[in-house]
Order: structure tokens, then sequence, then C-alpha cells
């Protein structure tokens, strides 16, 4: 099999699992615990939010543990504390983590207004300010997006909100561990990561919060996370996380630079083929979005599936009725181009071998369907 | 009991008559607008693939509630 998904999730670092294995093993103690042998695990999350917040430029106390990617973008959303104010501007393209958590404040009374993107999917500033008002408490716009890879310009949109005296939040879910992520040089006041995305382990995640962002705490109960976030830590995955990001980050440019060796790979061999490539030259390494038109992009997948290649797609069949992602939609991009979308992400595991593989298999459906 | 169009496709290449499960796989794998169709035994031969792993498929199908497919 080969994975091409990695934009849904990626494989857990061999020395990932390894940092973990003692927390789950001999060092299970719970973290908030008096006694001696919880030293150990305090430690070990006292040492995780270290090197995390170093590797994004952060403080140690500017980071929360979180289940994953979608409680940070609720958390964020929802927490959202500003006196007087009760509108939230969202991406168009954002992750349905933010976008139904928006919905969620819109039943209880916020107003929320939505960006849309320019066709490469890029959000510019100067249509974000067209948005903004003084009752705005938070804008949300995704770092990188899930399907395209495409990375949005947060430092100015950031600057953009802050002018109007509203909270910057930026789901970097899809970024965090692929591209160089500072939060201070981003100027955000929020951001959401998630482990499995830069092959860590699955049901963690973090929100950075800025010293001083007002947000409300997250879910009441113990002193964890110091009162923002009760519950035991899941401290074995917490280590597990910043093992990852620490692998990541030092090998971030070298990945990069192969992946989009690959990418040129495997562009190169579908020439021929009539294709559109979505998104902006700035994207994350590896992730692309591709059309064919005419096709049906979930025939592609499972086409591709049967011949043992793990791909995504930007529409979906739902009973015989194809339905075109809202990512795609607010890009404009048209219905007959956006049914035969899908989605192929590599990753750092990925070899050259296996996207000439990709490219061939995908070559011979497409060329036939044509 | 009359028999839908639909249900009185055959296949392409053998002209085997094709159950629900067989015409539903068609469209998911080739597009829902698919105008050839081919039976389980001629599709997995097309696609160089097992019965079993078509078989698997349309089970994926239906545990996903897809209604092409039979309950």
């Amino acid at each position: 099999m080969i994975y091409a998904d990695n934009a849904a999730t990626t494989r857990l670092d061999p020395a990932a699992l390894e940092a973990m294995l003692p927390y789950l093993k001999e060092e299970y103690a719970n973290p908030s615990q008096p006694y001696s042998f919880a030293r150990k695990a305090k430690k070990a999350i006292a040492g995780a939010r270290e090197t995390i917040a170093a590797i994004l430029g952060a403080e140690p106390e500017e980071i929360f543990f979180t289940s994953g990617g979608t409680e940070s973008d609720n958390w964020a959303v929802k927490g959202t504390n500003l006196a007087g104010r009760n509108r939230i501007v969202a991406g168009a393209m954002e992750h349905h983590a933010v976008l139904h958590a928006c919905e969620a404040m819109k039943r209880q009374g916020w107003e929320v207004s939505c960006v849309l993107p320019e066709s490469d999917g890029t959000i510019l500033p100067e249509k974000l300010k067209s948005h903004l008002r003084e009752d705005t408490a938070l804008v949300t716009i995704q770092l990188a997006n899930n399907e395209t890879g495409v990375i949005e310009p947060i430092a100015p949109l950031a600057e953009a909100a802050h002018e109007r005296g509203a909270i910057f939040h930026t789901d970097a879910v899809q970024a965090v561990g692929h591209i160089p992520v500072n939060v201070r040089e981003l100027g955000v006041d929020l951001l959401s990561a998630s482990a499995h995305k830069f092959n860590g382990p699955k049901g963690i995640g973090f929100l950075y919060r800025k010293n001083g962002t007002p947000l409300l705490p997250f879910q009441d109960g113990g002193a964890q996370e110091r009162g923002n976030r009760a519950g035991t830590e899941n401290v074995a995955s917490i280590v597990g996380m910043a093992r990852a990001l620490e692998i990541n980050a030092g090998i971030m440019a070298e990945t990069a630079e192969r992946l989009r060796t690959c990418e040129r790979l495997l562009l190169g061999a579908l020439e021929g083929t009539e294709f559109r490539y979505n998104g902006a030259e700035n994207h994350v390494p590896g992730n692309m979005s591709l059309s064919f038109r005419g096709l049906d992009g979930e025939a592609i997948l499972h086409r591709m599936d049967l011949m043992g290649v793990a791909i995504s797609t930007g529409s979906a069949c739902t009973s015989g009725r194809t339905t075109v992602s809202h990512v795609l939609k607010a890009m404009g991009m048209p219905e007959e181009w956006a049914r035969g979308t899908v989605r192929i992400s590599l990753g750092r595991f990925n070899t050259e071998e296996e996207v000439r593989t990709i490219a061939l298999h995908l070559r011979k459906i497409v060329g036939e369907a044509q | 009991m009359r028999m839908s169009a639909a249900e009185m496709i055959n296949c392409e290449v053998c002209g085997s008559r094709l159950i629900r499960d067989e015409i539903a796989l068609n469209k998911k794998l080739n597009g829902p607008e698919t105008e050839e169709f081919l039976c389980l035994e001629c599709m997995a031969e097309e696609f160089s693939v097992t019965v079993q792993d078509l078989e698997d498929k349309i089970e994926d199908f239906k545990e996903s509630g897809c209604t092409l497919f039979e309950d």
C-alpha cells in the first residue's frame, strides 16, 4: 500500500513512539499527585511544553495541551471573550472544526461573516478589512488549507484584525511541523495544532494562547493547564507530540525540498492529460489538489485504492449525488472541474519510487476516462 | 413484478445480467454518469484485482450508508 493522504493523518514516527512508551508502561503516575513517583511525568510534560514553545517562538506558559485540532479550534472560537463584541469573521475555506464552531456561536446569537478567497485560495488583507467592524471579537483564518495546502498571508491578516481590536486565531493544523511557524512573526493571538498531522500520536494537540489574550477556560474540573483545560494529562501523547515536532522541525528544510521534487515529478508525469492544479505557489510541500475535467474524484479515489494507493478527494458521492467541497466552492471552481478533484498529500515517509507509481496509476485511470 | 431499466443492465463483456450491487459498484468506480457496465468477474479482470477485492469495496460502501447498494 502506498499512503499519499498525509493531510488526513501521518504515520507515527518510531522515535516518537519510543519516547511515549515509558509513560505508558513504567511512568504512569498522575502528574498532579504530590508524591515523588509523579515527578517524572510532571517533568516530561514541562519538557514537552518547553520544546514545543521553543519551536514556535512562544513562551512555555502560552502552550495549552488539548485532545487535538478540533478541540483547539472549538476552544478558540467558543472561548473568545471580548466584552461588548459578538461577531466572528472566518475564512470561507476553514476546516469544519472552525466553521461548525462558528455555527454554534451563531445559534447563541453571535454574528458570523465569511471572507471569500481569491481563485487561488489566498485571502487578501484588503478583503478581510472590508469584513471588520468595531464589534468583531474574533478573526479566524487558517494558516494552511487542508485540501489545497495553500498558505495564507497570516501576518498582514492578523495585523488587520488587531487594527480593529479583534483577537486573531489561526488553525495551523496543516502547517505546524511542515513549514516554519513562529507565532511572534505571524502576530497571532491563538493558534491550533494537532500532533497526528506531523507524525505524532492521535488524540493530542495544543492551543497557543498569547499571554494576555482573553479566553474562557475550555472545560471545568481540576487545575490542569492552569485551570484552563481540566482533565488528567495524556502524558505519553504529550511527550510523543513534542518528540515528533522536534524531529520534523529538525529536518523540515530537506523534507520540503524532497517533497517539492516529488511534486514536480508527479505533475510532470501527468502532462498530456487535461488537469489543473488548484492553489497557490505558496503551499505546504507535498500537498496537491488536482482536478480532472469531466471525471469523478471519488471514482478516481476508489480506482486508486484498488491499485493500492490511498489518496483523498475534493468531492463526495452520497448515494449517487456528488457534492463538491466548500473549499473548492469558495475558490469559485467550475462544477465540471470540481467534481473531478483529488488530493494527493505526500509526507516525509514517501519515496520517489512511490510517487512514480502513483503517477503511473493516476495517468492510467485519467487517460482511460478522458 | 416489472423490472426497472436499471435492473436490466447486462455486462458489456460477458453479457450476464447485472445485480443492483454490481451496477452500483460500476457507478462508484467509473463515475455516476457511466454508461459502461461490467459484472464483478469481468471488472476484476479489467482492473487486475480479485472479485473479493470488489466485494470488500461493496461492503465498505454499504457500511458507509450508500443507498445505491442493496440493504
